[in-house]
Order: C-alpha cells, then sequence, then structure tokens
C-alpha cells in the first residue's frame, strides 16, 4: 500500500478537529510522493525498505503504570502519552504559573496553529513528515513565559506487536517559550510492550526574544520498535536552545533535527550520545542554518557501535551570506566495540560568509589500549573496565544538560545501557 | 574592510596572462559524437580492433548514463554534440625526429607561456612529453629513459608499440564505465601519456608532459597511465594552461596509476587553465577522474596537487589500497575566484590490512569563488589496522565567495583508526595586524600567511613545482584582503 492509502485509511480524522485542514492537505500531498530511498542524499545510509511493506495499524492505546519508569529522583512535572494518545490517569495534570501544558486534544483551536500545522516539507526525503500531519492523533502543547524551576517530562509509549501488521503512533508536539522565558523539557520515548511498533514524532519549537529552552530526549525502545522523528527549532534573537538527544535502544532510529539561527546572538547546543548494538540501526541528521550574524552553534555526539550494530551520523552547519560573526562547530566520535558493526560519519560544512570560525572533527576509533592496561593494573575486571573508559567516553556529551536531576537520569541510563552491553 | 575591497576586486580581477591562441593548422573532426566519429578517431591512429570495441562499450554504456549532479557545483548545460572530439596539429604526419625539427611555432607557444623547453628540460632534468592539443609531437630524454628500461611515451606510441601492456592494464583502474565522465574518455580519447617502470627500476629523472589546450571548441580528452612495476620508483609532474577564450571547453581526463608490490608513484599536478573572466564567461570544464591502484603489498601512491585555474573543477584523486601495508597519500590546494567552482577532494578506500592514508586539503576562496572539498574514506571490513587522518582547511577572503566541506567516513572494521578535521576562517585580522606593525606590507602579509597555509602541501611539490605554485598564488591572491 502507499503512503497516501494508508493515510487515506487510517488518518483519525475526528482527532484534532480544528487541524482537519491541514490533515487534507497532507493526505493529498501525500499522493505525489513516496517513501525516501537511498537515491535521496539524506537517507544514503538509512533504508525504510521494511517500512515500504508494511501494513500500518493504529496501537491499542493501553499502558500501565510500570511502563512510565522515570526515576524517583527526577523532580518534574509529567504528561503521558500511549500509541500517540494523552492519557490522564498516568500524567499529572496539576497547575504550574507561567507555564501552558496542554496536550493538543485538548485544545479547541488556536490561532497561532497555522504557523506549525500548515509547514508541509516536500519531497520524497520529507514524506514521513507529511505522513505525520496526516495521521497526528496527539502530542503536547507547552507555552512558557517566565523562567521555571522544575522541569516537566512528557513521556511517550508504544505498544508493541508480534502480528504482521506494524502499530503505528504518530504525534506532534509544540513548544513555544515566550520573550525571556527558560524552561526544561524531558521528551521520553519508550516501549510500553515488546515487539515491533512505528512511532513517529515530530516537535517544533520557538524560542523567542531572550528565551531558553532545554530539551533532552531519551529514547529507550525494545529491540523491535521503530522511530523516526523530526524536531524543526526557530531561534530569535539572543536566545539559547540545548537539544541534548540519547539513544539507547530501538532497532531502527532516525532523527531529523532542523534548527534555523534568525536573531542575533543566537546560541545553539546539540549534544547528545547513541549506542548502537545488537541489530540496531541509528541515524542523526543535523541542520543548522546560520542566518544572521553572530550566532553559535554546537554539535558534540559521542557514538558508541557494537554487536551488528550501525551508526550513521551527518551534521550540516550552513552559513548563509552576510552572516558574519558566525561561529559553528561540530564534532562526532565514535568507538567502534564490534567486527560487524559499521560506522559511517559526515560532518559538513557550507559556508557563504567570511567572517566566520567554523570547524569540525569525526573520528571512528577503539578504546585506549594504555588506559585499559592503567584500568587493569589497578585490579579492575577487563570488562569494568571498558565499561568505565566507554561511560567517560560517552558522557561528555551529556554533561552540558544543565537541569540536574535530567543529567543524572540519562547519565544513569547510559551507564546502565552500556554496562548491559558490555558483559 | 572596505578600503580593502577595492584592492581585492583590482587583484582578484586581473586578466590572465597566458591568454592568447597560436594559429596552427589542426585536423579536427567535424563536431559531433556517434559511433562514426569514434570509429574516425581509432582509424586517425590505427587502432586495432579490442580498443576500438572498447572505446564502442564505453560509448554505448556513456549513452545510457546522466551527467551527474550531485557535486556543489552550477553547471551550464554542455551540448556534447557541439564539440569536436579529434584534432592533432598538421605537422604530425613527418614528425620532428628531435627538438629542433619541431614546428616553430609550437616551440613559440611554450616561449611565451614563459618555459624555453629544451632549455627547461636539460636544466632541470626534466623529460617531457608534449602534447599540444591532442597528438604528441615531441619526447624527449627517450633514449636516456630507454637506458633504464622505462618507457615514457605517448599513449598512442604505446598501443602500437606494447599493446599487450596497455590491454592488460588500461581500464583496469578505472572501468570504461566508472563514471559519466570516464565513459565519454575512453569513448573518444585522444592521447595522453604511458609509463612504465620495470622492476627495481628508479626512475632517472621526473617525468613531465605539458598539456595545452589550443584548438577552439576542441575538448581534450587526455588518458594518463602509469604502471609502477615491482620494487619502482617514479615521480611524474603534470602542468597546465591554456589560452584565453570565449566558450567553454571541456576537458575530460583519465588517469590511471598502478603500483604493483613495494612500487611507489608520486604524481604532481599544478592546473592553471583559463578560469574564465571576471563576469564567469567561458574558462575550462575541468571534470577529471584520476585513480590509483596500490595493488601490491608496501606499495604507496601520492597525489600531490595545486588547482588554480579551471572555471568548475571536479576531481577527486583517489587511492584503492589494496594491498597490504600499502598507503596513500592526497596534498590539495584549491584556489577558487571570480566566478570559479572547484569540487575537489579524494577517496581513500582501504582493503589491505595495516593500511595507511593521509590527506591534507587546503581550499581558499576569494571573490565569488565557491570551493568544495568533497572526501570518502572507506575502510573494509577486512582493513585490519587501516589508518588514517585528514586534514581539511579553508580560507575565506571576501563576503561573497563559499568554502564548502563534505567528508564522507564509512568504516566497517573495529580496529580502524579514522580521524577528520576541518576549519574554515577568514585570514586572521591579528596576524594581520602583527605582520604590518612590524613593516611588512599588507599584500606581502596575506602572500605570507597564504603560503604559510599552503606550506604543508607545497613541501610535498617537486621543486620547480613548488616555485611555480607558490608564485601562481601570489598572483592571484596579493592583497586580497577580506
Amino acid at each position: 500500500m502507499s503512503l497516501y492509502e494508508q493515510a487515506v485509511a487510517l488518518a483519525p480524522v475526528d482527532r484534532l478537529v480544528w487541524a482537519s485542514q491541514w490533515r487534507q492537505q497532507a493526505i493529498s500531498a501525500l499522493q505525489s510522493v513516496s517513501l525516501p530511498s537511498a537515491r535521496d542524499e539524506d537517507w544514503k545510509y538509512t533504508t525504510l525498505r521494511s517500512l515500504e511493506r508494511a501494513q500500518l495499524v493504529t496501537a491499542p492505546r493501553q499502558a500501565s503504570n510500570d511502563a512510565v519508569s522515570l526515576p524517583a529522583s527526577f523532580a518534574g512535572r509529567t504528561l503521558v502519552f500511549v500509541d500517540g494518545h494523552y492519557d490522564t490517569s498516568l500524567s499529572d495534570s496539576s497547575a504550574i504559573d507561567d507555564l501552558d501544558v496542554t496536550a493538543l486534544s485538548a485544545i479547541e483551536s488556536d490561532p497561532q496553529f497555522d504557523n506549525w500545522l500548515g509547514k508541509l516539507p516536500e519531497g520524497n526525503a520529507e514524506s514521513l513528515a507529511t505522513l505525520n500531519t496526516a495521521m497526528m492523533t496527539d502530542g503536547v502543547l507547552v507555552r512558557v513565559g517566565a523562567t521555571v524551576a522544575d522541569p516537566i517530562a512528557v513521556v511517550f509509549l508504544s505498544n508493541g506487536s508480534t502480528e504482521r501488521a506494524l502499530p503505528s503512533s504518530f504525534v506532534r508536539n509544540i513548544i513555544q517559550a515566550e520573550s525571556g522565558a527558560g524552561v526544561s523539557i524531558v521528551e521520553f520515548h519508550a516501549s510500553a510492550t515488546a515487539g515491533k511498533s512505528l512511532s513517529h514524532s515530530w516537535t517544533q519549537l520557538n524560542v523567542e526574544k531572550g528565551a531558553t529552552v532545554e530539551l533532552s530526549r531519551m529514547y529507550a525502545h525494545g529491540e523491535a520498535a521503530q522511530l523516526v522523528t523530526r524536531l524543526d527549532a526557530e531561534l530569535a534573537a539572543s536566545s539559547t536552545l540545548r537539544l541534548h538527544n540519547l539513544d539507547v535502544g530501538g532497532k531502527l532510529t532516525r532523527h531529523d533535527i532542523n534548527v534555523e539561527l534568525k536573531g542575533e546572538g543566537a546560541n545553539l547546543l546539540i549534544g547528545g550520545a547513541y549506542v548502537a548494538d545488537g541489530r540496531s540501526h541509528i541515524d542523526q541528521h543535523h541542520r543548522v542554518d546560520h542566518r544572521v550574524p553572530n550566532c553559535t552553534s554546537n554539535d558534540v555526539f559521542r557514538g558508541v557501535v557494537a554487536g551488528k550494530g550501525r551508526a550513521v551520523f551527518n551534521a550540516k552547519a550552513i552559513v548563509h551570506p552576510g552572516a558574519d560573526g558566525t561561529e559553528a562547530h561540530q564534532n562526532n566520535a565514535n568507538l567502534m566495540l564490534s567486527r560487524d558493526s559499521e560506522v559511517d560519519t559526515k560532518p559538513e560544512l557550507q559556508i557563504h560568509a567570511d567572517d566566520v570560525k567554523c570547524s569540525h572533527g569525526a573520528t571512528i576509533g577503539q578504546l585506549d589500549e594504555t588506559a585499559m592496561f592503567y584500568l587493569r593494573t589497578r585490579a579492575i575486571a577487563e570488562a569494568d573496565a571498558r565499561a568505565l573508559l566507554t561511560e567517560g567516553f560517552c558522557t561528555e556529551a551529556l554533561q552540558t544538560i544543565t537541569d540536574e536531576s535530567t543529567r543524572v537520569w540519562f547519565t544513569q541510563a547510559l551507564a546502565t545501557k552500556l554496562r548491559g552491553q558490555s558483559t | 574592510m572596505s578600503t580593502t575591497d577595492a584592492e581585492v576586486r583590482k587583484l582578484v580581477g586581473r586578466t590572465y596572462e597566458h591568454g592568447f591562441v597560436s594559429d596552427i593548422e589542426s585536423d579536427v573532426a567535424p563536431p559531433g559524437l556517434n559511433e562514426d566519429v569514434i570509429a574516425f578517431i581509432s582509424a586517425k591512429k590505427n587502432e586495432p580492433s579490442w580498443l576500438l570495441e572498447m572505446r564502442l562499450e564505453a560509448y554505448r554504456h556513456w549513452l545510457t548514463m546522466p551527467q551527474p549532479d550531485w557535486a556543489k557545483l552550477d553547471i551550464a548545460p554542455i551540448d556534447f554534440q557541439a564539440i569536436s572530439y579529434y584534432s592533432s596539429p598538421k605537422s604530425q604526419k613527418d614528425r620532428p625526429k628531435s627538438l629542433d625539427e619541431v614546428d616553430p611555432k609550437l616551440l613559440e607557444t611554450y616561449e611565451k607561456l614563459g618555459i624555453p623547453l629544451h632549455e627547461r628540460a636539460a636544466l632541470a632534468g626534466v623529460a617531457v612529453d608534449m602534447v599540444f592539443d591532442s597528438v604528441s609531437v615531441g619526447t624527449t630524454f627517450r633514449e636516456e629513459l630507454k637506458k633504464a628500461g622505462v618507457i615514457f611515451c605517448s599513449f598512442s606510441e604505446a598501443v602500437a608499440e606494447y599493446p599487450d601492456l596497455v590491454r592488460q592494464y588500461m581500464c583496469s583502474v578505472v572501468p570504461k564505465g566508472d563514471n559519466f565522465f570516464a565513459a565519454l574518455n575512453t569513448a573518444v580519447f585522444s592521447d595522453g601519456s604511458f609509463v612504465l617502470i620495470p622492476k627495481g627500476v628508479r626512475c632517472p629523472m621526473e617525468l613531465s608532459t605539458y598539456f595545452r589546450i589550443n584548438e577552439a571548441n576542441t575538448g581534450q580528452f587526455e588518458r594518463t597511465l602509469i604502471v609502477a612495476e615491482e620494487g619502482s620508483h617514479v615521480s611524474y609532474l603534470e602542468g597546465c594552461t591554456a589560452p584565453m577564450r570565449d566558450e567553454n571547453q571541456l576537458h575530460a581526463a583519465v588517469v590511471e596509476l598502478v603500483a604493483l608490490e613495494k612500487a611507489q608513484i608520486k604524481y604532481s599536478t599544478v592546473q592553471n587553465w583559463y578560469p574564465g573572466d571576471e563576469n564567469g564567461q567561458g574558462g575550462i570544464y575541468n571534470f577529471v577522474t584520476k585513480r590509483g591502484d596500490c595493488r601490491g603489498d608496501d606499495s604507496k601512491i601520492s597525489w600531490t596537487q595545486v588547482e588554480t585555474g579551471s572555471a568548475i573543477t571536479w576531481k577527486y584523486p583517489s587511492c584503492v589500497l589494496r594491498g597490504d601495508r600499502s598507503s596513500g597519500e592526497f596534498y590539495s590546494v584549491a584556489l577558487t575566484h571570480n566566478y570559479q567552482q572547484a569540487d575537489t577532494g579524494t577517496k581513500m578506500i582501504h582493503l589491505g590490512k595495516d593500511t595507511k592514508s593521509n590527506i591534507v586539503s587546503k581550499g581558499i576562496s576569494a571573490g565569488r569563488g565557491q570551493n568544495s572539498y568533497r572526501g570518502l574514506v572507506k575502510v573494509g571490513r577486512d582493513a585490519e589496522n587501516a589508518r588514517n587522518f585528514a586534514q581539511c582547511d579553508s580560507l575565506l577572503i571576501g563576503p561573497d565567495c563559499g568554502a564548502h566541506t563534505f567528508p564522507y567516513i564509512e568504516s566497517k572494521n573495529p580496529t580502524a583508526r579514522i580521524e577528520h578535521e576541518a576549519t574554515t576562517s577568514k585570514i586572521g585580522e591579528d596576524q594581520l595586524f602583527y605582520c604590518q606593525q612590524r613593516g611588512i606590507g599588507e599584500e606581502d602579509a596575506v602572500s605570507m600567511i597564504v603560503d604559510g597555509f599552503c606550506r604543508d602541501v607545497f613541501r610535498e611539490l617537486p621543486m620547480e613545482f613548488a616555485v611555480e605554485a607558490k608564485k601562481l598564488l601570489e598572483v592571484s591572491l596579493e592583497g586580497a584582503v577580506g
């Protein structure tokens, strides 16, 4: 079945009725696109062949409290979505000043939505984003007007299936930080039950003048889950976005992160780590557009590949004409721990202005044997020494999370994953 | 910086010094490309039937291929039927026996370039295989090389005299259907150079071919094949300039290098073809496929290039590191100004164990020039302990130019170590200030900084090329402070 036929059969037209014109527009746009193939440069290393044959179905929308496994130390408020639907019984919906956190399904209409939902990227490379608009069931709207101390967690759970058909869910999140506001948000994506599933999430973020947003995202799905995400952010003058990604699960993961630096003095940090073991395939695609002068961007990722895992990394920084005073840096380092693993990395700079400082670096290598030896001479078992060094290597990219409870949560999740992987 | 903008424009906009056309009658094929034209070229050169067959197969394959569009280049459509695919100086029929007998007009052409060939050849101890348009007209030092057992001749001669060798190695590194422009070259190649260094021989002198495109509307399709047998060593120099004209000229060359066990090949290029005028009119299209195959264990291939000419450069000298412990090197300086575009880089394919590769690329963009580094480092599953280091730096001069970096890194072996780093910045104002404060003029300061920026590459060049390369950059960049 083509994407169009799947969307016609499954699109939840009774949901988010206020967005139906966008949904209809997306459905008809699907007529002329298909899934991206290796011919599309941005999909050179990641195939969606398994999706081509898949028969999508809606997922059961049920999950137990145990599935929401947030650490006790995490201080924030929590919203839970199961298979793309808001679950009131699992969520904490108490009100906080200056902060509006709502499920999209609870909203009647909002004039600002045109800005968000009307954005339909074109072409095969973006066909899953179009599918998202056609199929979205729910998502979170975060609107923040001042600095909020405690972080917010939004949990997305997916149920898996062992049947032929592929349970799928599509969510859309909108985050708006108003002038001078500050907020820390966690997106936690995981499987509620084992088995195969397809989750697509699209987050749109607007950081207004002088605002600061910290968005930390963890993906800890089961080993048969497929996940595709997209993030579009726009940064106004003197605003800051700190975005962190941690990938510790899933069979196929693809992240597209697109950030536009539109106001002078905007700051962007993209940091993260991924562990691709078993048969997992993790693909990071970042694009940062420096459109105005004096912005900075930093993209720092650490990766570990083991088993038959494969990691793909592509970060593009594009400095547009006139964007003088730009600083853009990218760094991707990978540890390759097994014979059947593979790493394909491509940091990319496209620079059309001269007063810039840009750099990138990429490495693929192994653990330092002398460091291993040092630890072994201190009576640390080989597996522990390996885990310790690997952990140290990856954690660097998560240290820039400023919210402490989030940082602790993420670094622990990473450590747990690495220990499980290397023993 | 506005005060210096005018200077930048003045200096960057200087006209091409080597722009002139010498009028020598040529034997030219009518424009157009079809199987008859290919048969005509082949017949003109008295080629054996297997070579004609190879040309036709390449042509038929080429017909099925689309022109590649993945490079970050803006290429005006090329009308392949408007190009004449064969041209040779008329005096070729009674070939000169020595340089004294060479058409004085030809020699005059080289004089205009400031390179008195015989003098230069004698003084520098360089054997020069002149390629004037498409057919070799003079080869020097042939006898001396012969004593060492080195074969250095035009491709046509090689086809006539050593058909088995040519047949064995031709298209073994760059297959006839490898890519669009390589397939076109294989179908219509005119001439080029053939070098064979026998087992254990260290070539007694540096080999050099001077290319020059001369006939208007004639695409030039060179083919170079260098085979270094076991334990041999050769250094090959290639340099080019071209006369000024308005229409774009297509140049699609193929260079194949084969290094057998313990052999070493060093291939150096200084390319200064006509880059087009300051409005981006005219200029050479330089679409070249260069690839070296480190076929034997412990072999080594080193590419060094200084690219300052051509309107568009599309060129990726590559190394296939097949033999164990083989190594590949790539050193490049690419300069673009006015509307010049360059998409260049290298591919290092690690297949053997303990293979090493090193990449140093320096891009300089001025005016509205666009300069891209595009590279691939690929480590195969069996390439134990492969090691790669790549350094790609870009220097920007002026607000309208562009510098881009596209490094592809693919590894399938857990013992491989790969490092890539790249930086992009403009000429440091603090560096300029420091120099000027010490009484060094702005132009000299820029020249010094650029020279320093390119030093890692220049020192890989043979002496006389290094001097020429340095001069070329100075001419293009004096005072170009953005």
